[in-house]
């Protein structure tokens, strides 16, 4: 039976994990759940499941994003009625025209998106992630990226018009 | 890729979605220590609240004894009946405590206890 890791070495372990990729995550789960509570839910969920299995990962990134992504699908699937919409979920970037009423319009556009339309839009825009990137990530075809890339400016550019 | 999208784009550019709170490291990292002492503490409370009730019971239930020694039978047979633990033990003498009471009313007699006992008296 394998030794399990010292409960000291397996909190400095996650905690490197969480400030290599936690920041990164949290605002893909602040974009996908389009609710920053949640995502505070989501985040630690899917961390202290590390700290509580002792694992070391050989993909973190990878591992890390996937992990994040399905416990925000699941949790859109059985708790979106109960979404918390109080909290904004952008900010300025530093350095970067700021206009507070741009910026609301802006928030509130975006939660009419769909999730998967939200994710594409984060992972492209955000990230930076190619639509071949993302296709492969999430599962779906390049097309499919595109589609929901496009259709979630259409829509954006809709809501901010009126 | 059109015009309109560049401006939606050129506009996306400028914001991103917030950033953690600044202690949910220490919450991930720390969650398991945190959530051991409370309970450590409630363990801890809960075992002298059942040491302090089982104290005050057996009391109880050896003053009712010594207030009537005939009715250490009638006691002994309930407390059986309910379970024959300590909390049974101290049902039982209350009840038969207070049925004697009544019964004593009921006759009109003088050896009527001075009061009914209740639970934890």
């Amino acid at each position: 039976m394998p030794e399990r890791t010292p409960a000291g070495d397996r909190r400095a372990y996650v905690g490197g994990l969480y400030d290599a990729h936690g920041a990164t995550l949290y605002r893909y789960a602040v974009m996908l759940l389009a609710d920053a509570i949640a995502a505070e839910d989501v985040i630690q969920q899917v961390f202290a499941a590390l700290l509580r299995h002792d694992v070391h990962l050989e993909q973190e990134a990878h591992y890390l994003r996937r992990a994040v992504r399905n416990e925000c699908y699941s949790w859109l699937r059985t708790r979106q009625a109960a979404a918390s919409v109080s909290a904004e979920i952008l900010e300025v970037i530093p350095g970067r025209a700021s206009d507070p009423d741009q910026r609301i319009a802006l928030d509130r556009a975006i939660r009419t998106l769909p999730a998967e339309q939200r994710e594409v839009v984060h992972l492209h825009s955000f990230e930076g992630w190619t639509f071949q990137q993302i296709a492969d990530a999430s599962d779906t075809s390049i097309n499919t990226v595109a589609a929901r890339y496009r259709y979630a400016l259409a829509r954006l550019r809709q809501q901010l018009s009126t | 890729m059109t015009d309109h999208q560049d401006d939606i784009e050129a506009l996306l550019r400028n914001y991103r979605p917030i950033g953690p709170p600044a202690d949910l490291k220490h919450r991930i990292v720390h969650r398991g220590s945190r959530s051991v002492w409370p309970w450590a503490v409630a363990a801890a409370l809960l075992l002298v609240s059942i040491v302090g009730v089982q104290a005050a019971s057996s009391r109880t239930i050896e003053r009712l004894r010594a207030a009537d020694r005939d009715a250490v039978p009638a006691i002994e047979d309930l407390a059986a009946s309910l379970g024959g633990d300590d909390a049974a033990h101290l049902l039982a003498a209350t009840v038969v405590a207070n049925l004697r009471a009544d019964a004593a009313l009921l006759r009109g007699g003088t050896d009527a206890p001075q009061a009914r006992e209740g639970v934890g008296k």
